[in-house]
């Protein structure tokens, strides 16, 4: 077999005296980095420049106002380490219920419990303002009707915020801490039982030791989007006039005069804290995956519990419970009555809403095309941008790989609200991508966000795909795209379905960076919702929601439909 | 008239600080089976995948078949694909998603070629390795074994002219390892191709080589035919990896060149060996090397031979093994059975001296 | 620049006595803006309004002028998100909208001090009385009072405040009243003026009664309507009078001190990239037909035209007492200030 005739691959590139080949590889892997480090940093230093903004020209003053915000920093660390808390606790003990005990149904339960992540956490607080307002709230109402109680729960408090928050972050570390209570060596606590200890000793002096770095990171995690969130506190807390970071924010852009300035230093501050905790993570935990699955066959031990594990049962029913089943409820409740009002002898059952909101609402059809289209675009996109710059992160030697792994990861960092405000303002004096007021400016937004799932999700299914066989494909003769599209894509497949899927549920549901830079052509489904909550149209949003959510469901088992079938094959 | 194959020239290939093959080189000849022996993380996988294309030289170069495929000075790295080498990986790396007749047929696909006409060839390659009517197997449903055969399948379809080899039987057990070592060699005697192949078992080595590189952190060692490399390894690390295991530091007396030379041990024991990388007349410092079964044992109270206790006495069925003490020197020696010797037992033993080696390294 | 004084301020725009005779722009000069609108064939709109009713207006806009796009370019925010696009696009000079409606007027005396204004002479001016638009810079196009709320299902008649000074009572403190956040334009129209009334002591009062804050009037009576406070105490006056409002047994009441006005003009943006659909959009708002259409049949809210009606199953403007800024320098400056000042009274 004769070889091709030479022909030069390379581009000589002299430094000095030595030179440095300059292959098509390096040269793709440095447009990459390229790419994403403009993607991610540009809006970043867009914001950093605007806090510096003051009067005319430059000037910390807004830093000064920010830092001077005492009450607003302490409620931010407070819902932070009160979520971070709350959370960690109740997805570390839901795990260790369904992963390590024998507890009823915990099949059924492990997937229900991750239903909130698909959940945007403002229905679920939308819905919680109506169950424990302190007057009119249905909770209290029942309390009031059944036990005489007057006032049982007041969630429009710091507690409720936390609270709320918690259902909504739980799942995060279920996952994690769950993954590492799967895949522990058995033998581990089997040497601990053999030497005396009993099992709730083994379980307590080998397990939980060992699970304490995915609930460390788990925690780093949640604390993250706990301290840039903002729907929650928005809902439950701006009334009573608790602001966090994220409320401020928005806040600062909707008064007039707008202060955009401050906004952005708070943007600063908040892109400042969490890129350290974000940092100290990967440095404390080193690169673990999101979702750890992998090849061992380990069967670990199941705890056999007596009549006591049906209590537990009941507690992981109990959040299910609270944080979907009546959220879902109390949505389709005020989607369906006439309207919520204190006096129970007025509400009707009535379907005119939900014909407002599929017939007369000029924003529905439109906004469900936007976040459709929107959803499907952003999560195809992140998802083989991710393959794409995961495959330079764990195949290549590339001097730049370390680089590109943390620059992918910095959006973790950026409340979506700040990375809108800097993509706001990169955008609109840049005439010569015209991007601004369209709907790709929201496309750049989501990606941008969701990059770092992308970029974890490609590392993890790369990561259990030896790099040999995509070697062999090279051997036998495939060039490096046939070796994508023969070997990487089909094998990384299931993952990256589940990937598409997740992504696209969430883009449809990302409310924060969309309030920014939509237009009435680039209106989405969450904008229309949010809109609807402003404008104190609340039983239309309840339809809307209603809707959502079944767009979102249905997502979901198409998901869980595609994942049995590779199961099976 | 055996042309030159491979020719590899001071290839260096860098991880960052660590260099982990550090001036290589070395040839191959048309139909040759050339075989890079050494522990793990000497550079033998480094270089086999340099020669592939899987890695990018820091340094040297590399030819195939007069052609530059590889120059670390002028940058040039002609990719895997396009080098016409076919390789058999450690883990096998065949692809779960196709069937064998896929696995195997790959390289029609990646030029383009139809099933049609690629089916002649699989067919045969599959026959070759006894996995005829396996083609429509999907490869899930493969054992190890089988699985090892068609990446063999898959490097022999492509019908290139030279196949390289990661360590390819390492993963398979004891008995198949032995029947799969002689199944190669026939291939290779059937189909002619050369062989550049990795391993760190000796054994495999010497079963299947033309020649052997022993290499260690990044380095070439020693090479020469196995029977050469055996016979007269150069190095103390050499020998002990090829079963020397018997290496006592020692005086090498000033010799006249010819004949056994005469290596003094520590405390007046006196060994003769043959010196064959004699460099010089002058005396020097350096061991001597001798294999456990070359030892013969004498237990008569007074003979010829060093003096020596039994430290330690292991039954193995086919073989002893004594550790046995002289002062400050202790040997391994592998015995027939017979002898019996137990622990504190005095016996004296020889080495006759075309069993001895002078090391120097 | 604009140097009112308060009788031409009050006067002017309620007695709406001064009708200029018409000096309408001649048939040429109408046909000439339409031709170029023609050409632009776009229009970029920039509002506050929230309202579910809103798009039939812009509908009938549309209507009359098919040839224009209306849809691409329209952005509806609330004020403070507006204004904040507004000027980023401004300042990078890549200006997308032509023409600016919400509820504050201190945002058009900013805009105008600073030149961002495009100056035209609409002949709809003519029913408008001189006090009610800035020169040629900005036209109120609709008139919104602040006035109180209550739910009479949860509160009685006799408890509920008549005054201003009633909401300081002792009952109606913690979390029984609501009000509007500082980034809506009507808050700070109210609080400006009533603390010109009432004096600094008053806001200080009323921020210790811990008042509920919500974002905009709507939530307001939402939250009234579930009885999940006692009074209301920053309504935009249309919010309350709502079919579905009354239905649920709220009750506006119009304060004996007197009704605080938003006034929210509208104005032509300079650097708009479609002047003359601007032109036209700002002809038909301030239109008969158009202004009834927004103010008294959409919005029910009042219309500075005085031959629009006041909304229906509302006081007569004339009959509520309203009250006004005086010194409008004084209240720009006071609006540039006014989020810190807000959250001194009404912030944990």
């Amino acid at each position: 077999m004769a070889l091709p005739s030479a022909s030069i691959e390379s581009i000589k590139h002299r430094i000095g005296a030595r030179t440095i080949p300059l292959s098509k590889e390096s040269v793709g892997i440095a447009a990459l980095c390229g790419f994403v480090s403009l993607l991610v940093l540009a809006p970043m230093m867009a914001v950093v420049m605007g806090a510096l903004r003051e009067g005319g020209g430059l000037g910390v003053g807004p830093f000064l106002t920010v830092f001077n915000s005492v009450a607003i920093i302490t409620n931010t660390l407070l819902v932070g380490t009160g979520t971070t808390v709350l959370a960690v606790l109740a997805g570390g003990a839901l795990a260790l219920i369904l992963a390590r005990i024998n507890t009823p149904g915990r099949e059924l339960l492990s997937r229900l419990v991750t239903l909130p992540l698909y959940v945007t956490p403002l229905l679920t607080a939308i819905a919680w303002a109506w169950l424990g307002s302190p007057r009119g709230g249905l909770i209290n109402l029942f309390a009031r009707d059944v036990f005489g109680i007057p006032s049982l729960v007041n969630l429009q408090t710091p507690g409720g915020v936390i609270f709320v928050s918690a259902l909504a972050y739980v799942p995060l570390p279920f996952l994690l801490i769950g993954a590492a209570l799967k895949n522990m060596d058995p033998a581990l606590e089997e040497s601990a039982r053999v030497h005396g200890a009993s099992p709730w000793g083994a379980l307590r002096r080998v397990t939980l030791p060992l699970v304490l770095p995915a609930a460390l990171g788990s925690a780093l995690l949640v604390f993250v989007q706990a301290m840039g969130l903002f729907s929650v506190p928005a809902v439950l807390g701006m009334p009573g006039g608790f602001n966090v970071a994220g409320t401020q924010i928005y806040r600062l852009l909707n008064n007039y005069p707008p202060r955009v300035s401050e906004a952005a230093a708070w943007g600063v501050l908040l892109l400042a804290t969490t890129a350290v905790l974000v940092t100290l993570q990967s440095v404390i935990l080193g690169r673990r995956s999101f979702v750890t699955v992998t090849g061992k066959a380990f069967r670990p031990r199941v705890l056999h519990l007596g009549p006591v594990r049906h209590l537990l049962a009941a507690g992981a029913w109990t959040y299910i419970v609270a944080a979907v089943v009546l959220p879902v409820a109390t949505l389709l409740w005020a989607a369906l009555v006439n309207f919520i009002t204190v006096d129970p002898a007025l509400m009707r059952f009535d379907l005119r809403h939900f014909r407002y909101v599929l017939f007369e609402y000029p924003k529905t059809y439109l906004a469900f095309e936007n976040s459709v289209l929107l959803g499907a675009a952003s999560a195809t996109s992140v998802c083989l941008l991710g393959l794409c710059v995961s495959w330079v992160i764990v195949r290549t030697r590339s001097a730049l790989r370390r680089y590109l792994d943390h620059v992918s990861m910095f959006p973790l960092a950026m409340p979506s609200m700040v990375l809108a405000l800097g993509l706001l303002w990169t955008y609109v004096s840049l005439k010569q991508v015209p991007i601004y007021g369209t709907i790709w400016i929201l496309l750049l937004a989501y990606v941008t966000h969701f990059l770092p799932i992308g970029v974890r999700a490609g590392s993890a299914a790369l990561r259990q795909l030896h790099s040999e066989l995509e070697d062999a494909a090279r051997m036998t003769g495939a060039n490096w795209t046939k070796t994508l599209r023969w070997i990487v894509l089909p094998l990384t497949r299931p993952t990256l379905i589940a990937t598409w899927m997740l992504l696209f549920i969430l883009a449809m549901q990302e409310v924060s960076s969309s309030i920014l830079l939509y237009t009435s052509r680039s209106t989405v489904l969450a904008v229309a919702v949010f809109d609807l909550w402003e404008a104190g149209n609340v039983n239309a949003l309840a339809a809307l929601s209603v809707l959502q959510l079944a767009v979102t469901f249905i997502a979901l088992l198409l998901l869980l439909r595609t994942r049995s079938q590779e199961a099976l094959a | 008239m055996s042309s030159i194959f491979l020719a590899v020239e001071g290839l260096c290939v860098r991880y960052g600080p660590v260099l982990a093959v550090d001036q290589v080189g070395f040839r191959v000849d048309q139909g040759e089976h050339v075989t890079l022996l050494g522990p793990s993380g000497c550079g033998k996988t480094t270089t086999l995948r340099a020669i592939a294309g899987l890695e990018t030289p820091s340094g040297g170069r590399i030819l195939i078949e007069g052609e530059t495929v590889a120059d670390a000075a002028s940058g040039r790295n002609m990719p895997p694909e396009r080098r016409g080498l076919a390789m058999v990986f450690q883990s096998y790396a065949i692809w779960p998603h196709m069937t064998v007749f896929d696995n195997v047929g790959f390289s029609f696909r990646a030029r383009g070629i139809g099933r049609e006409k690629a089916r002649a060839a699989v067919e045969r390659a599959l026959a070759l390795v006894d996995l005829a009517g396996f083609a429509d197997r999907p490869a899930t449903r493969l054992s190890g074994g089988q699985q090892q055969r068609v990446a063999l399948a898959r490097a022999i379809a492509c019908d290139s002219k030279m196949i390289l080899f990661d360590e390819p039987l390492s993963n398979l057990d004891a008995q198949l390892r032995v029947s799969m070592r002689a199944e190669l060699n026939d291939l290779r005697r059937r189909l002619g191709f050369t062989a550049v192949y990795v391993t760190h078992d000796q054994e495999e080595a010497f079963a299947l080589s033309d020649r052997i590189i022993v290499m260690r952190a990044g380095r070439i060692d020693q090479q020469g035919t196995p029977a050469e490399v055996y016979r007269a390894p150069r190095s103390r690390f050499v020998a002990s990896f090829l079963g020397m295991t018997n290496i006592l530091p020692a005086e090498i007396a000033a010799s006249d060149g010819s004949g056994p030379a005469e290596a003094r041990l520590a405390g007046e024991l006196v060994l003769r060996a043959l010196d064959p990388w004699r460099d010089g007349a002058a005396s020097s410092t350096g061991a001597v090397g001798f294999r456990p079964i070359d030892v013969r044992l004498d237990t008569a109270p007074s003979g010829a031979g060093i003096a020596g206790i039994v430290t330690r006495s292991l039954y193995l069925g086919d073989v002893a093994h004594y550790y046995i003490h002289s002062g400050p020197i202790s040997i391994c020696v592998h015995d027939r059975p017979h002898a019996r010797l137990v622990e504190g037992q005095t016996v004296r033993w020889h080495v006759a001296p075309e069993n001895c080696l002078i090391l120097r390294e | 620049m604009n140097n009112l004084r308060r009788r031409e301020v009050l006067g002017g725009l309620l007695a709406s006595s001064l009708v200029m005779p018409a000096n309408r722009a001649s048939a040429d000069e109408h046909d000439a803006i339409v031709e170029g609108a023609k050409k632009e064939g776009a229009l970029g709109f920039a509002t506050a309004i929230s309202a579910a009713g809103f798009p039939k207006f812009m509908d009938a806009f549309k209507a009359k002028y098919p040839f224009l796009d209306i849809s691409s370019g329209y952005y509806s925010a609330p004020t403070g998100r507006v204004l904040a696009r507004l000027n980023a696009e401004i300042d990078a000079g890549n200006l997308s909208f032509d023409v600016l409606h919400v509820a504050s007027l201190a945002p058009y005396l900013t805009m105008a001090r600073k030149g961002q204004l495009l100056a035209y002479h609409s002949p709809e001016l003519a029913a408008f009385p001189d006090t009610a638009h800035g020169g040629d810079l900005w036209t109120t196009a609709r008139i919104i009072g602040i006035i109180m709320a209550y739910n009479k299902t949860v509160l009685a008649p006799e408890k509920a405040p008549k005054a201003w000074v009633d909401i300081l009572k002792p009952e109606f403190k913690g979390k029984k009243l609501i009000i509007q956040d500082s980034a809506a334009g009507t808050a700070f129209n109210q609080m400006y003026i009533l603390e010109k009334l009432l004096g600094v002591d008053f806001m200080k009062k009323w921020g210790a009664q811990e008042p509920v804050i919500v974002a905009t009037s709507a939530q307001l009576i939402d939250l009234l309507v579930r009885g999940e406070a006692l009074v209301g105490a920053t309504v935009d006056h249309f919010t309350a009078f709502t079919p579905n409002a009354i239905n649920a047994g709220i009750v506006g009441v119009y304060p004996t001190e007197g009704m605080p006005l938003a006034t929210a003009p509208i104005a032509l943006l300079k650097g708009a990239p479609h002047p003359n659909a601007g032109r036209l959009f700002i002809d038909f708002t301030l239109s008969k037909e158009g202004n009834t259409l927004l103010a008294h049949d959409i919005l029910g809210v009042y219309s500075p035209r005085r031959d629009v009606p006041p909304p229906g199953g509302q006081r007569p403007l004339a009959e509520t007492k309203p009250l006004l800024p005086q010194d409008l320098d004084d209240y720009e400056r006071a609006a540039a200030n006014f989020p810190e000042h807000f959250d001194s009274f009404f912030k944990a």
